[in-house]
């Protein structure tokens, strides 16, 4: 049984198809990036996964069960969703924010126990933020908020964590570090689904890609299979570079189509 | 990336709040016994204990149980609704500046309350007066949440709530005017700057048990607004069903500052500046201030009705002259701090 | 009001008017074409000016709580206290109060329009100087002497009788409003025979009486200016405070219709008998 699963997904706001007719599955212990152009329709999907948005046609299953026969709490304690900007209204310490990670296993008046503090205490070491554990989340860096947001989702334990492009805003060595991190996370049973635009972060650290185009699946599989040029071409409409290191592939997006250059690619 | 690492500094729990709860509980205890014995008439309030229990003279027994005590309890109820109301808001908008009477709320209320009470309704049923109060500010919550609640700014929320204030101010004011007493138009300044003085028994069992729903609500809300600090998509995927959550702080916000403008007026920037001050007290967090703002605002109140018997010569002020000049100031600072996210 | 006091103040009234009569036509320089933007000229025209040089009154004349004789103000024709209504009627005096209405005066003026304001009167003694002054300009001076022996007249049966311990009073009018030295409550009250308990506090004029400072004081009757009222008001629910209503148990009350101790005039005296009556 795959643990969420999407079949013929829809969505639509007024005339405008975002989303037609989905297909995905994904298992426990998978890395799998999102990627597509703007407006592919990468963050409906996910937001239709994390039950944030119905989907008109189509149902989603979590185990097998489709997503409404879960209370939103049920599902809270299995899922965690970090969405695209993340804030937090209030100067509030880290150690506090990460603690709202804890809230889908508490019960409405129960305090932190010990576990909740040792998962805590777990995530922000993973992060590499358990140094920052006392200060207060407006005098973090761009890096290191983003860090702390994701030690808040997964400190609720999920089994499925949805990241809606957490390194946008991130320097090289913290996106690694983040991409290191999340893989670390599918390896240790969970399933990872993320949206990237960085195509060579996608390639470098996914199990596997589903690319989206236009509201559609228009390829679902391992790196080498969906970066082909072919389908950077009409997704993106641009040429890239590859190369190879160790066994695994690397590309970088190289020009646009439509600027005449040609593959082989002289100096822009 | 391993987590078997170092011995580092444990995460500890969150320091307890008991201590400043049991600070903020002494401090009202302290400032409900001077509300009982400062007035115009000083109450020994030892003797007048004895007094209660051996029959002397009755009159201040009377002024202790029938003035002093419902005013005292009054303002203690008033001040932890507006302070509470304050916070729960503030929380649900995730604004600071989201104070009942700033955006309107308790003008609102006041409307609500000068219809049924100058028109007769009030008599027609037992708690038709705090309902009609509790009815005005109802539609001003809905009518900001509507306006406000999908994330529009601070600006837009205050210039909304500065229309419905004026608006709800004038339609008070046509409606003792056209009001049949003819003391309903002196009256105006009580329902605008608001006042405890001489309340009785009677006003404390018309707004007691809806305010206390209204704060049951609100309470329970807590854990909610902490999640809401995330955002309302992060919230509802930490498993809060948000429509419950809004129903919950509008509804008890219109309970508890409805019922309290009722019978008190408006008495204008409690829950604007109690929540404010405490919350770097509670770590910012909006579950833990809930409570405190309630006591916070009953000390408030409480302090500030004091001070209006104690200072005020000959006539007395209004309560809500007061709580305006400390808290008029107080929000141009907060403007003034806000104002690059106003921008 | 007892019956019997309105037939006698008509009947006074009524020979006074008759006494006016005669005498008036003589002077020319007599004002014919008199406006009231006030609610205590209102009254004062009423009494002393012939109907026919009445040309208007203000609308509160035609209030019956606040009016003394607003039966009779019906027949008048009525303005609104602005401006521009009032210079259309031509008029040759305009009567005005002193507080309220500055700015329609200070336009009358500019427009040449001849306005005499009225002070409030702060004594008996005010209310002489004042009448007479209103019934000169209206040409009838020996009218207003002879209202206003009749007035002192009444005012001085009261007097005399005053003997023994002077009862404490409290006045609690609507929404705790006292009245203390320098009022003509005061005065009234003076003539009444009857302590003011606000002078016990120091106040001057016009304040404020917590119900607490009521209750501790325990005077010997309460004066208020309405009985509890039909109509809802917070001045009528502050009549059912238990704290209050425990003293009314214990001391006698009274209420002056606010008819009465709103303005000001002959009828003063109908005041000062009302309270000396009323004494416990």
């Amino acid at each position: 049984m795959k643990l969420i699963e999407g079949s013929d997904l829809a969505v639509s706001f007024g005339n405008n198809v975002i989303l037609d007719g989905v297909d995905l599955a994904a298992e426990e212990g998978e890395l799998i990036g999102l990627i597509g152009e703007n407006g592919a329709g990468k963050t409906t999907l996910l937001r239709v996964l994390a039950n944030l948005l119905p989907a008109k046609t189509g149902e989603v299953r979590f185990r097998g069960d489709n997503l409404h026969a879960f209370s939103r709490r049920a599902y809270a304690r299995e899922m965690a969703y970090l969405p695209q900007v993340a804030v937090s209204h209030w100067p509030l310490e880290v150690r506090h924010l990460v603690a709202l990670g804890r809230l889908p296993h508490l019960d409405p008046w129960q305090k932190l126990a010990g576990a909740d503090l040792e998962r805590i205490e777990t995530v922000l070491r993973w992060t590499g933020t358990l140094h920052l554990a006392t200060r207060t989340v407006t005098t973090l860096s761009g890096g290191e908020f983003v860090r702390v947001m994701l030690a808040r989702a997964l400190a609720s334990e999920p089994k499925l964590l949805l990241a809606d492009e957490p390194v946008a805003s991130l320097d090289p060595f913290h996106q690694l570090q983040v991409m290191e991190l999340l893989r670390d996370i599918a390896k240790r049973g969970a399933c990872v689904l993320v949206v990237l635009h960085d195509l060579a972060l996608a390639a470098r650290f996914c199990d596997r890609l589903l690319l989206l185009h236009a509201g559609r699946v228009m390829a679902d599989g391992a790196p080498e299979a969906v970066l082909t040029p072919s389908n950077l071409k009409e997704a993106y409409g641009i040429v890239a570079e590859f190369g190879e290191r160790d066994g695994t592939m690397y590309l970088l997006p190289w020009c646009r189509l439509d600027t005449g250059l040609d593959e082989g690619g002289g100096k822009a | 990336m391993t987590e078997t690492a170092l011995p580092t500094p444990a995460i500890t729990k969150p320091a307890p709040l008991y201590p400043l709860v049991i600070l903020l509980v002494m401090a009202l205890l302290v400032l409900a016994a001077f509300s009982l014995a400062l007035g115009k008439v000083e109450v020994p309030l030892l003797a007048a204990a004895k007094g209660m229990l051996a029959d002397g003279p009755p009159l201040i027994s009377i002024l202790l149980a029938e003035i002093r005590l419902p005013r005292t309890l009054l303002t203690i109820l008033v001040g932890g609704s507006l302070g509470l109301a304050g916070a729960a808001l503030q929380g649900l908008l995730r604004k600071p500046l989201a104070a009942p009477g700033l955006i309107g709320i308790s003008s609102s209320a006041a409307l609500g309350s000068v219809l049924v009470f100058y028109f007769g309704f009030a008599e027609a049923f037992f708690l038709a007066l705090p309902m009609g109060g509790i009815a005005g500010a109802l539609l001003v919550v809905l009518l900001i949440y509507g306006i406000a609640g999908r994330d529009a700014s601070i600006l837009t929320l205050i210039l909304a709530g500065v229309a419905i204030s004026s608006f709800a101010s004038a339609l008070t004011s046509l409606a003792l005017n056209l009001a049949p007493s003819p003391y309903a138009a002196y009256e105006i300044v009580f329902w605008i700057l608001g006042s405890v003085a001489d309340r009785s028994f009677n006003h404390v069992a018309f707004v007691a048990p809806l305010m206390a729903i209204g704060w049951v609500l609100l309470l329970r809300t807590g854990r909610a607004l902490d999640a809401l600090s995330l955002g309302e998509e992060t919230a509802a995927t930490l498993g809060f069903h948000l429509p419950r959550v809004r129903f919950a702080v509008i509804v008890g916000t219109a309970l508890a500052v409805g019922a309290a403008v009722s019978v008190t007026g408006v008495i204008a920037f409690v829950g604007l500046v109690v929540p404010h001050l405490l919350r770097p007290l509670v770590g910012h967090q909006p579950s833990r201030l809930l409570g405190v703002s309630a006591l916070g605002g009953a000390i408030l109140l409480l302090a500030g009705d004091i001070a209006v018997r104690v200072f005020s010569p000959g006539l007395e002020l209004k309560l809500g002259v007061l709580t305006a000049m400390i808290g008029a100031p107080f929000f141009l600072y907060l403007i003034l701090k806000t104002r690059r996210e106003m921008r | 009001m007892p019956a019997w006091r309105q037939i006698r103040n008509l009947a006074a009234m009524a020979m006074v008017l008759a006494l006016a009569a005669g005498p008036a036509s003589a002077s020319d320089v007599r004002p014919s074409r008199v406006v009231s933007i006030n609610l205590c000229a209102d009254q004062l025209l009423l009494l002393l000016a012939e109907p026919e040089r009445i040309r208007s009154l203000s609308y509160y004349a035609l209030d019956p709580g606040e009016s003394y004789y607003a039966d009779r103000a019906r027949t008048f024709h009525i303005n609104h206290v602005t401006a521009d209504e009032v210079l259309a009627l031509e008029p040759d005096l305009v009567l005005a109060g002193v507080y309220t209405t500055r700015s329609t005066v200070g336009m009358l003026r500019r427009k040449g329009v001849r306005v005499v304001e009225l002070a409030e009167p702060r004594s008996i003694d005010d209310i002489r100087t004042q009448f007479l002054k209103v019934a000169e300009l209206l040409g009838v001076r020996e009218r207003g002497e002879a209202l206003l022996a009749e007035m002192m007249q009444r005012i001085k049966v009261v007097a005399s009788r005053n003997e023994g311990p002077k009862p404490l009073a409290a006045i609690y009018f609507a929404n705790g409003l006292t009245a203390g030295k320098g009022t003509l409550i005061n005065d009234v009250m003076r003539m009444a025979g009857i302590e003011n308990l606000a002078g016990r506090f120091g106040i001057e004029g016009f304040g404020n009486l917590s119900l607490e400072r009521l209750l501790i004081s325990q005077p010997d009757m309460i004066i208020l200016d309405h009985d509890t009222p039909e109509r809802p008001s917070l001045a009528g629910m502050a009549l059912r405070h238990p704290a209050f209503r425990y003293l009314q148990g214990q001391t006698k009350t009274v209420s002056v219709p606010r008819r009465i101790w709103t303005c000001w005039g002959p009828f003063t005296a109908e005041w000062v008998e009302h309270l000396a009556e009323a004494k416990p």
